[in-house]
């Protein structure tokens, strides 16, 4: 074939995969925003439904879906964060300092011990006893496997720790890309059982939130881990060499410095958290509720939800509510993820290279 | 408080590399003293001894005394963040901080704030914040100082990135003068600079000797027989040649210095 031939046809082709993509949208987008449109009104916004989804408005579900990203954003952005924080600076240091849990769990049970054997006096309080003694035992267990080991010189010791670190590093990146991986339903299903049976929350709100959390943490670590890598070491050493603390560097320095890359992750997390069905079904979202939540333990109402509830289950007399609901959500969530570019914009003027 | 730095069997290893090997060196206050060597020849390594800064290397392990005014700042309980507030540096690319001119030097005044008049030096480090009018003038001090305040003093918001190159260096080493140290330490302060901008850097080097000791890492040897009262050549780790600058460039004890000296190695 003429070579210019084909070239001409392989550009087609790429162009028509690039167009597909973005008729997908459009035409979605579209769709949506031209069924819904008609609908939306002062008072779809702010009401109750009434007769069975065919009157009145989504206001319940629009509070419920806002309540709940706030929340979600409340858990796992600090996590996340922190993890972040913790992969980056801190993961050649142990996750827990074997040493120096020795020496707490020793001053620990020392005193606890002292203050059963002086207080002889009052009565004996057996319980306190029992930890003091069980603290001691683990101590100098740890002690006899400290000293079990052949003495040998400080390097290989230091090798053997930092390999261990290394491990635990390599163990905490693995499980934060599979977390990214994990069907949204089998998140659904850890909620439903560890936080609404396990740990009593019931259909509630904050169990919902929290498994949400559980689902954007991998998108807010990983995009603030990029942030804050990518926050040159000169300015670390910089910051150090004038006498700050590792903390302040962070706190002063890498953070500030890595918000915008941070809000990349809030972004991400907002449109994930407002979409998502399948956890909040089996963790706290109900079709209809004639209140708002009272509180973080209430059940709640939620957009994607009760979408799905009326294309499944209700007739067809619901559709202006259900295309007024999509048109919602759609806003929502391109409104708050406009909010987070703004401020994300602003800082990126705010520390300019 | 006089500032003089006396090292002693210093030892440094990355891992199982040998980077520095048992270095002796003394270092007075009120003089430039200059390292020179080839690449890879443990001079960056050494003068981040004097600061601590290899601390924040993980394999990086540091033997031996290193005395400033008689106290070993590199004992495991010294207080890092004392040392470096005492010990300034300046490296090799410039690397402010992109916030304005201003924020850039008044960081590290607001984060340790001022000691207290009527603390003596045994007792706790009983520290103050400043005021912002304080604030004001140190910055303006530390400015005068580098030698930088005529250029900058209109645009005190605007970004540090908006300077130049030399004015960034400057800024750096007025950064580090805000925090009111007694030895400033330079890491090939001008590698990264023009000559007009080497030249301003070395000006105000030979003025900053005054008031501090100053201790450069450089690889440019003319740089070390111009400002440098004594200069120290490393060789793969070993001290090689410590003395008066006079005499290490014009008559050198060691063939390896004298080698160098004359561009036959390195």
């Amino acid at each position: 074939m003429d070579r210019m031939l084909k070239e001409k046809l392989l550009f087609l082709f790429f162009r028509l995969c690039a167009l597909i993509v973005v008729a997908t949208l459009v035409i979605l987008v579209g769709y949506v925003v031209i069924n819904g449109i008609g609908v939306i009104s002062w008072s779809f916004l702010t009401e109750f439904p009434r007769n069975g989804f065919t009157a009145g408005g989504i206001f319940p579900a629009i509070v419920g879906t806002l309540y709940l990203i706030s929340l979600v954003l409340v858990i796992a952005v600090p996590i996340g964060v922190f993890t972040a924080v913790y992969v980056v600076e801190y993961a050649d240091q142990p996750l827990i300092d074997l040493v120096r849990l020795r020496a707490w769990m020793h001053r620990v049970a020392v005193r606890l011990h002292l203050s059963t054997s002086a207080a002889s006096t009052r009565p004996p309080k057996p319980k306190k006893h029992r930890v003091s003694s069980w603290m001691r035992r683990a101590a100098v267990r740890l002690h006899l496997r400290k000293s079990a080991e052949p003495t040998h010189p400080p390097k290989p010791k230091k090798q053997q720790k930092r390999a261990s670190q290394r491990l635990f590093y390599r163990i905490l990146r693995i499980v934060i890309t599979n977390l990214a991986g994990v069907p949204s339903i089998v998140y659904g299903l850890l909620g439903f059982g560890m936080l609404v049976i396990f740990f009593h929350l019931g259909y509630s709100l904050i169990a919902s939130a929290i498994t949400l959390a559980f689902l954007v943490l991998p998108l807010v670590i990983t995009a603030s881990r990029e942030a804050i890598e990518a926050v040159p070491y000169s300015v670390r050493e910089a910051s150090m060499a004038l006498g700050a603390t590792k903390w302040q560097t962070i706190r002063s320095h890498v953070l500030p410095y890595s918000i915008p890359g941070i809000l990349t992750g809030v972004i991400l997390s907002v449109s994930r958290a407002a979409g998502e069905t399948a956890p909040i079904l089996l963790t706290g979202a109900i079709v209809l509720k004639q209140t708002l939540p009272s509180s973080i333990f209430d059940t709640f109402m939620a957009l994607p939800y009760q979408l799905f509830v009326l294309a499944t289950q209700y007739s067809d007399a619901t559709r202006p509510m259900q295309y007024g609901s999509a048109l919602v959500l759609l806003l929502m969530v391109v409104g708050l993820n406009l909010i987070a570019i703004i401020i994300r914009n602003k800082y990126r003027k705010k520390y300019r290279w | 408080m006089d500032g003089s730095i006396s090292v002693s069997n210093l030892n440094v290893w990355f891992e199982t590399n040998h980077a520095l090997k048992d270095v002796n060196l003394n270092i007075n206050r009120n003089e430039i003293t200059a390292i020179i060597g080839p690449s890879g020849c443990g001079k960056s390594t050494f003068i981040r001894c004097l600061n601590r800064m290899n601390d924040i290397i993980p394999k990086c392990r540091v033997e031996g005394r290193i005395e400033v005014d008689g106290e070993d700042i590199n004992d495991k309980k010294m207080d890092v963040v004392e040392v470096r507030r005492r010990i300034g540096m300046v490296f090799q690319k410039p690397n402010p901080f992109p916030k304005s001119i201003h924020e850039n030097i008044a960081y590290a005044p607001r984060l340790h704030g001022r000691e207290e008049a009527s603390t003596g030096k045994g007792s706790g480090p009983k520290r103050k914040s400043f005021t912002k009018q304080e604030i004001d003038e140190l910055v303006e001090w530390s400015l005068k100082r580098a030698a930088l305040w005529d250029e900058v003093k209109d645009r005190m918001n605007k970004s540090a990135y908006t300077l130049s190159g030399g004015q960034q260096q400057r800024l750096c080493i007025a950064r580090a003068l805000a925090v009111k140290p007694e030895i400033m330490l330079f890491d090939e302060p001008c590698s990264a600079l023009d000559p007009i901008a080497t030249a301003k850097i070395e000006d105000l080097l030979v003025d900053l000797k005054k008031d501090y000791t100053v201790v450069i890492v450089t690889h440019n040897m003319q740089q070390a027989a111009r400002v440098a009262d004594r200069t120290a050549f490393f060789y793969l780790g070993d001290l090689i040649e410590f003395g008066e600058t006079k005499q290490i460039f014009e008559k050198p004890l060691q063939k390896l210095t004298e080698q160098y000296i004359t561009g036959r190695m390195g």
